[in-house]
């Protein structure tokens, strides 16, 4: 369990923000080596299962180190 | 043949889309569940009973017998305010009490006197005045008694001692200083009256009930705290209630598209006494209710059985009543002497 906040220079700032930060990061990470090993293909619509991958990381996180 | 392939390809394609998008529905699902229905919230505060101390008499502080933030035990001095008005009052009041004493003296002895005189040596009138004589020395006898045992309540007054354990804040008052009577001089936080006030979404309040173990995350300290719930707020300020013209209500015309959750204030009692370095009316919180301990919760009270919620037995009872716990809420109250 994590801290409910991330403090910033004296703000504090929601739990969430961090959350979807870090997302975005894994997110830009594990694209690439999708395309690089051509999982695009396995999917009718590579950008909505980008985006559900995307939900699924950032729900797996809140769900696993949320509050 | 090669159409069925392409076909079939073509499905499991979409099979693997739609099950990674149903996947992340559940998970989404979950998750929004979690963060915005869980019993928990970040707008919560330390809070106590703050006692305002104000003196009984008026007079000049001759002496501050505390230093701000320092702790004090119920009945210690806080602060003297000069006492020789108040010893010359107590003085004058013991003269005109010998006096009236003298006074009824000389008088009922006179109406005895009066009273054993032969029928006819004395008019009905006259004795009748010299009873009525006594009985008004007598009176000015009370009235002298309750004009000094005032007198020395003042004196006593004029004392300011602690009404409770509790710390000094913001002290202000020094000596020289012109204490008004009835004015606060002095705030006193009640140490034994510490709790915290959670403001919980309206959405949240059906997974809280009274007795529900909580986690308590003092911006303030690492050190995680435990309590439990105490009570739920059971009214907030309603803005369209105010009076307008003619004192109908002033409603206001809204457009709710966007509206927002009420946050009621939940208050959750500390199990144990917690650390008194850590804890300062009005510090942050985060507390985290957690209504699936409840069963095996078991708060374990170290302080004075008014100010913190003990055992089960009491929620229970208070549950079947539909009461919350009284926890004392900060109050106003004069002391001295």
């Amino acid at each position: 369990m994590l801290s409910e906040q991330i403090a910033f220079g004296g703000i504090y700032l929601p739990l969430f923000l961090a959350f979807l930060a870090a997302t975005g990061l894994i997110y830009l990470l594990v694209q690439p080596l999708l395309l690089r090993s051509r999982a695009h293909r396995l999917f009718w619509h590579p950008a909505l299962a980008g985006a559900a991958l995307f939900i699924i990381l950032l729900a797996s996180l809140m769900l696993v180190f949320g509050p | 043949m090669a159409n069925s392939k392409r076909f079939f390809a073509v499905t499991l394609r979409v099979i693997a889309t739609l099950t990674v998008v149903a996947i992340a529905v559940l998970l989404g699902w979950f998750a929004w569940q979690h963060y915005v229905y869980a019993p928990w919230t970040r707008d919560a505060r330390v809070q106590a009973n703050v006692v305002n101390i104000a003196p009984e008499v008026s007079g000049t502080v001759g002496r501050v017998a505390v230093n701000d933030d320092s702790y004090v035990h119920k009945g210690d001095l806080l602060f003297a305010i000069e006492p020789v008005r108040f010893e010359n009052a107590v003085a004058e009041a013991k003269a005109a009490l010998e006096q009236a004493l003298a006074q009824e003296s000389f008088a009922t002895r006179n109406a005895r006197r009066l009273e054993r005189l032969p029928r006819g040596g004395i008019s009905t009138q006259d004795l009748q005045q010299a009873e009525s004589e006594a009985a008004s020395a007598a009176a000015s006898v009370s009235q002298a008694e309750a004009r000094l045992a005032q007198a020395k309540q003042d004196l006593d007054w004029a004392t300011v001692r602690s009404p409770v354990d509790g710390y000094v804040t913001h002290l202000l008052l020094d000596e020289g200083d012109y204490a008004t009577q009835g004015q606060s001089m002095m705030t006193l936080v009640n140490a034994d009256t510490f709790r915290v006030t959670a403001y919980f979404e309206e959405t949240k309040l059906s997974h809280i009930d009274v007795g529900d173990p909580v986690d308590i995350d003092l911006m303030a300290s690492p050190e995680p705290l435990h309590g439990h719930v105490a009570s739920i707020g059971r009214g907030i300020a309603v803005a369209n209630n105010a009076p307008g013209e003619r004192n109908l209500p002033n409603v206001d015309p809204v457009f709710q598209w966007v509206r927002l959750a009420q946050r009621v204030p939940v208050t959750i009692a500390f199990d144990s006494r917690p650390d008194m370095r850590v804890l300062t009316v009005g510090l942050s919180a985060t507390v985290h209710v957690r209504p699936e301990e409840a069963e095996r919760h078991q708060p374990v009270s170290t302080t004075d059985e008014r100010d913190m919620v003990p055992a089960a037995p009491k929620l229970e009872r208070a549950r079947a009543e539909g009461l919350a716990e009284p926890i004392d809420t900060p109050v106003t109250r004069g002391a001295g002497g």
